[in-house]
């Protein structure tokens, strides 16, 4: 027989301890394993994660130039390939990283009066559903079904094509030898490139397989390109550092070679560097009090145990074992658990973060055995080993009779001073955690509180116990006497409460901290998307999104939303211009009821002029009493055609009576808008004139106009040198004197005077607090802004911003501007739950190339695998096994040393006290015992979150989000009706146990 | 197995409950000679028990001496003593399970006492081949009568009462000790297995063991051959072959019979009157010719 034998029989016969024993290992191991193992996992989710929601043109190298033929634009894409190949042999990381490229080359043509690039890009014929043939042939293109409906094209036809500046280049024939339309039109093979935006004046693009026809003008500007996307499923963490320093060294090559590199994939990810360290930091330390609660655990088990395996280690020190061998004997069936608790604690650990990662993180993310798992793990055992030892050191040190001998422990001086220790530390680090919430170190606040408030409940309960013992005693009332009397002198009861408070704390934080930032995600994810689904869009110009939006969704259930940036005070200004009449329908605005968004929107809208709309012709009824000889004069209607600046169209020089002006438009076959009428001289000049004449009607395309002239306030002299006066009457008369040489305008005010608007933040202007205020809108004059509403946010904007009605600002902003031409605006389509889901599909149908969809539910998802959520799961599964370690410890309490408590109770039985009456007194001391830490820990729990949460970023990193404290069916109600049931289950359990003390035992003795 | 002696001059053992010194022995002088066979007898409190937890090293004196073979054990070390535990002394405490590892068979309990003593003496004592070689684990079964049916793979609560109180003997005597001390090794047993035990106790004294044995059986005393009873901390009789004897004290003290006693209570004043033919006689004082002397 061995030492090997007498320990496997001992952990046999002890099979149930021995069991809570090796999976208290198994839980601390866990523990430690899930640490390094959660964080890697985590880590990487965020990588993958932010590489894949960044967009493909974000995250991919594009190697390439722009420029004339003297450029190395002109360079033969094998050549510039070639340069890449080879500058990307030389880093295989980076190398392997990257997809295959794809070369593209596109220059900006024009065809009659419509704008179109022509382009090549590898395999486009791939890519493009055509009817005809693809043109591999040089002279070949294919064009678009929808350009070549608009502009009566037809597959062999020949095109010509002017290449390179307007003035100056070449035409340039080329044969249709397909129509296309595009299979996918937002595959990621395309980038971010609009390809397929045709409008009114523009047209989708011209393919071309043969580069070299778009290198045949000289003086084109050529943009040519390698592609490469990014395959963010391969990036792994350990290969970030090599991908930073790879894009540097390859930008720098590339430069000799007259390349460029152009890549935000660095930003990207600095970007995730933020939430990646927070995850670092905020894994151990949520770890760590879970470890600490098990060891402790562990300690107090190995104690009971070692305590009561007393006689048996009595034995062997009576049959003379020497004290090492001794000591082998009475802590070698726990050291065994231990060390076999190892490999299945990081077997649990790995497994726990591979179920995590398929659950929670991000697709392609596993668990990652690397040292750091074994290191935790070693830890792990080592602290598992020193806690076992000095657990059992007490028991062990005993002489022979001090073991056989069966005597209570006494709390005691020790006992005092060990628990003010713990309380100093825990209250020093409490404070420095509560000085800085916004750390991952105030995560340990909480539990630290629990220690505190524990270990001051568990000495209140001795005293109050002391104290309901003196008064049953001197009542003679039995069933308080006797539960008083065992909490006062039960050995592991102070233990107990501070276990199970420091337990019902850490799940009751983290169950509050759970609810809390689910429902600040919530109101992130709809403030930053604002409305259910939100499609990144590239439309040419406000109207024609506006347009589109109308053709996809005829039920009025998206929402056309142009949106530009300005800076006011150095801090960004949002500016959202939406169609008010769905914002209520389509906007998730938080705070803000349908009723309240339908009331705001309204005062956004107020009715003013419809616009004068033209078609084929503008003509004009002027009567003229008196003219100047000299100069000769000349009136013109201001027209503008969507997103286009406004033109001047001459109607005709003045003459003497009345007499109808008349003028065709070209270009406002779709539907122009007048903007006012002009009065000038016919040959420019600065010779000063005055003439009045009066505008008595005006129709386009044989119908009449609804002027209003008889309004004041409709139409306005633009300010300008001109003198002009205008007067309302059934005719519109206009005075105009003076020698300014630009014409003198007068415009149709189809727009408010200043434009209303819901205001976030301050004003941007002097006073904050100001009613009007001046901001560039949607052109880069100053337009006149009036608060309508003040708001604390706006949807999709956040705190510092401006909406407005989306027609009104196109409306001003086109009497002076092209908004086509305004690279700064993007566009936006807004749709509710109700609007159709191929809205994409449709809308790409309608000339708008879709970019990028988010919604709420996806931003939801998104947010939910940032660091903090990741860490609060972490947070939240500690303090679930908390609660299993702390109903283990009162399992254990009342299972080791049973048999002397069941013989207590039966010689209690035998001296005449009722079976009722013991089973009252044990409920009595169970429900004291855990009642006492479930209020404490509940108190604890929740005055933690309280105090730490509106510090703590619960989103996003580095950033506290504002909590909103409601009640409502989520983690904390369950997490309390979980604690209570299992505290619950266990006292019924205890009571089950303690039944078994039947008068009968006293005949085996206590031992 | 050789049995050892034991010797115990001016025996005094003081402990301290609740701050006050309590003196459990108080003076006891004793001789035991080796392979004797001895029983302990006593009222509860007497001592008896903790004059066996000093004779096993498990107690320090307070004062006087204690010597168990050459082992003078008032000035030994721990690890003498706990050698002395693993060597030469055997014990067995009262309750036969407490001496007994629940989940060991009877042989693997044997085996568990065996491996206290040192692995060097073990060997050297195989390869002398001398008589203090341990015995295998069966043969002490055997010679306490727990041998054949298996008995030696049985655990301990499969035994009947008496087969576990031989089997705790057998534990005490795994090392083959000189001494054997058993703390009310037939308490809780009926008469059977009470003298099943002690004819293994007499088996084990014949095969030159001392034995000292605690108990309350004055039957069980009378089967020792020699009882030493043990009263207010003292040795207060011996018994030898069924007669009982009061013990001269070192300082001259005697104490009576209970009988005598209750004819001389505690305060008589008695004369002491040796006798020409070597009794003593006692002679309590008479009341008037204490009060004649008085005036």
């Amino acid at each position: 027989m061995t030492a090997w034998t007498v320990m496997l029989r001992g952990i046999r016969y002890r099979a149930g301890r021995s069991f809570v024993v090796f999976l208290l290992a198994v839980t601390a191991t866990t523990a430690a394993v899930l640490a390094p193992a959660y964080s890697r996992a985590a880590q990487q989710s965020v990588l993958t994660d932010g590489l894949s929601a960044a967009s493909t043109d974000a995250t991919g190298l594009t190697a390439g130039a722009k420029g004339t033929a003297d450029s190395a634009a002109f360079k033969d894409l094998a050549e510039i390939r070639l340069a890449m190949n080879t500058a990307l042999a030389k880093d295989q990381l980076l190398a392997d990283r990257l997809d295959l490229p794809v070369a593209a080359i596109d220059t900006e043509i024009s065809f009659g009066d419509t704008n179109a690039k022509l382009a090549y890009r590898d395999n486009a014929c791939y890519h493009l559903t055509i009817d005809g043939s693809c043109p591999d042939d040089p002279g070949q293109i294919v064009v678009s079904k929808r350009t070549a409906a608009a502009r009566d094209l037809k597959t062999g036809d020949h095109l010509t094509v002017h290449l390179g500046p307007a003035t100056g280049g070449h035409d340039k024939t080329f044969t249709i030898s397909g129509l296309y339309t595009p299979t996918d039109a937002d595959a990621a093979y395309w980038g971010r490139t609009s390809y397929f935006s045709a409008s009114d004046s523009t047209a989708d693009a011209l393919f071309s397989m043969t580069e070299d026809d778009l290198r045949l003008e000289r003086t084109a500007t050529l943009v040519t390109r390698l592609e490469y996307p990014l395959r963010a499923d391969r990036v792994r963490l350990d290969d970030v550092a090599g991908l930073r320093d790879g894009i540097q060294t390859l930008g720098d090559r590339l430069r000799g070679e007259e390349l460029e590199l152009t890549t935000t994939l660095p930003a990207v990810l600095r970007d995730i560097d933020a939430d990646q360290a927070s995850i670092g930091r905020t894994a151990p330390v949520i770890a760590v009090p879970l470890l600490l609660l098990c060891w402790f655990v562990l300690f107090l088990l190995v104690a009971s145990l070692t305590e009561e395996r007393a006689p048996e280690i009595a034995l062997a020190k009576l049959r003379g074992y020497p004290s090492g061998r001794a000591t082998g004997f009475g802590l070698g069936e726990v050291l065994l658990l231990i060390v076999a608790a190892v490999p299945a604690g990081i077997a649990a650990g790995l497994l726990l973060v591979q179920v995590a990662a398929g659950a929670m993180l991000a697709e392609g993310v596993g668990v990652e055995v690397r040292w750091p798992v074994f290191a935790g793990a070693a830890l792990a055992l080592a602290a598992g080993i020193a806690a076992a030892v000095l657990a059992g050191r007490q028991t062990l040190a005993r002489p022979v009779l001090g073991l056989l001998r069966r005597v209570p422990e006494r709390g005691g001086r020790r006992a005092g001073v060990a628990d003010g220790v713990v309380v100093a530390l825990a209250a020093a680090s409490l404070a420095a955690a509560a000085n800085d919430r916004g750390s991952p170190l105030a995560l340990l606040a909480p539990p630290l509180l629990a220690v505190v408030v524990g270990v001051a409940a568990a000495r209140l309960l001795g005293l109050w116990s002391q104290a309901r013992l003196r008064i049953a005693r001197r009542r003679g009332r039995i069933v308080p006497l006797l539960s008083a009397a065992q909490l006062s002198r039960r050995p592991g009861g102070r233990r107990l409460v501070v276990v199970v408070t420091v337990a019902v704390a850490l799940l009751t934080f983290a169950a509050t901290a759970w609810d809390a930032a689910g429902r600040a995600r919530r109101d992130t994810a709809d403030d930053t998307v604002g409305a259910q689904r939100v499609l990144t869009v590239a439309a040419d110009h406000p109207s024609a999104l506006e347009a589109a939006v109308d053709k996809a969704d005829p039920g009025g259930h998206s929402m056309a939303v142009v949106r530009a940036s300005q800076r006011f005070d150095n801090a960004p200004v949002e500016l959202l211009g939406v169609q008010s009449g769905r914002l209520a329908e389509v906007a998730v605005w938080r705070g803000h009821s349908r009723a309240d968004v339908s009331d705001i929107a309204a005062r956004l809208h107020p009715d003013v002029a419809a616009p004068l709309r033209l078609g084929k012709d503008v003509t004009a009824e002027i009567s003229v009493d008196t003219l100047p000889a000299k100069p000769a004069l000349r009136v013109a209607a201001v027209v503008a055609a969507p997103g286009q600046p406004p033109r001047t169209i001459g109607l005709g020089g003045l003459a003497k009576g009345t007499r109808s002006y008349h003028a065709s438009l070209p270009g406002c076959g779709s539907g122009c808008r007048l903007v006012g009428l002009a009065i000038g001289r016919a040959a420019g000049g600065s010779e000063p004139f005055a003439v009045s004449v009066a505008v008595r009607g005006l129709s386009s395309d044989g119908a009449p106009l609804a002027p209003s002239f008889d309004l004041p306030g409709r139409w306005r002299p633009r300010p300008g040198a001109a003198q002009v006066v205008v007067r309302t009457g059934v005719a519109l008369g206009v005075d105009v004197s003076g020698s300014d040489p630009s014409d003198a305008v007068v415009e149709h005010f189809d727009t408010p005077e200043a434009l209303p608007a819901v205001l976030a933040g301050g004003a941007p202007t002097d006073d904050a607090a100001a009613a009007t205020f001046k901001l560039p809108g949607f052109s880069d004059q100053p337009q006149p802004f009036t608060v309508a509403a003040h708001a604390g946010s706006l949807p999709r904007a956040g705190r510092r911003g401006v909406l407005f009605d989306l027609d009104y600002a196109t409306r001003m902003a086109e009497r002076g501007a092209s908004l086509a031409d305004n690279a700064t605006l993007r566009y936006e389509v807004w749709a509710s739950s109700a609007a159709p889901a191929d809205l994409d599909r449709r809308l790409a149908s309608a000339g708008v190339q879709v970019l990028r969809t988010e919604t709420i539910d996806g931003q939801l998802e998104q947010l939910a695998r940032r660091a903090p959520a990741l860490g609060l799961w972490l947070y939240l599964l500690a303090g679930g096994v908390a609660i299993l370690l702390a109903i283990g410890v009162v399992l254990l309490t009342a299972y080791v040393g049973v048999r002397a408590r069941l013989y207590e109770l039966a010689a209690l039985r035998v001296a005449g006290v009722r079976s009722g009456q013991l089973r009252r007194a044990v409920f009595r001391e169970y429900r004291a015992l855990l009642g006492v830490p479930l209020v404490v820990g509940l108190g604890a729990g929740l005055l933690g979150a309280m105090v730490m949460l509106p510090g703590i970023p619960l989103v996003t990193v580095g950033v506290a989000s504002p909590i909103t404290w409601e009640l409502g069916m989520g983690a904390l109600p369950v997490a309390v009706a979980a604690i209570v049931s299992a505290l619950a289950a266990a006292v019924l359990m205890a009571l089950r146990l303690m039944g078994r003390a039947t008068p009968e035992r006293l005949r085996d003795g206590a031992a | 197995m050789s049995g050892l002696s034991v010797t115990c001059r001016g025996l005094v053992y003081i402990y301290r409950l609740e701050g006050y010194d309590v003196v459990a022995l108080s003076g006891v002088d004793l001789d035991i000679s080796a392979g004797e066979s001895v029983a302990l007898l006593g009222p509860s409190g007497s001592g008896k028990s903790t004059l066996l937890s000093l004779l096993a090293g498990l107690l320090p004196p307070s004062a006087g001496r204690v010597s168990v073979g050459e082992h003078d054990l008032a000035r030994a070390t721990p690890a003498e003593l706990q050698q002395l535990r693993a060597t030469d002394v055997g014990v067995v405490l009262q309750g036969a399970s407490r001496n007994l590892l629940p989940y060991l068979t009877a042989e693997q309990n044997v085996r568990f006492a065996q491996r206290g003593v040192p692995g060097d003496r073990r060997r050297v004592s195989r390869l002398s081949g001398s008589s203090r070689q341990l015995a295998d684990p069966r043969e002490v079964l055997a010679m306490v009568g727990l041998s054949g049916r298996g008995r030696n793979r049985q655990l301990p609560q499969r035994l009947s009462p008496g087969e576990r109180q031989r089997l705790a003997l057998a534990v005490g005597l795994a090392a083959r000790p000189g001494l054997l001390l058993a703390d009310e090794p037939t308490s809780q047993l009926d008469t059977h297995a009470r003298d099943e035990v002690l004819l293994a106790l007499d088996a084990v004294r014949r095969a030159g063991t001392t034995v000292v044995v605690v108990t309350h059986d004055p039957d069980v005393g009378l089967r020792m051959g020699r009882t030493v009873t043990i009263r207010d901390g003292r040795v207060g009789a011996e018994g030898r072959r069924g007669e009982d004897y009061a013990v001269v004290g070192r300082d001259g003290t005697v104490h009576l019979p209970q009988e005598v006693l209750r004819m001389l209570p505690p305060g008589t004043l008695v004369g002491v009157e040796p006798q020409p033919d070597g009794t003593v006689l006692l002679v309590p004082a008479r009341s008037h010719t204490l009060l004649e002397d008085m005036q």
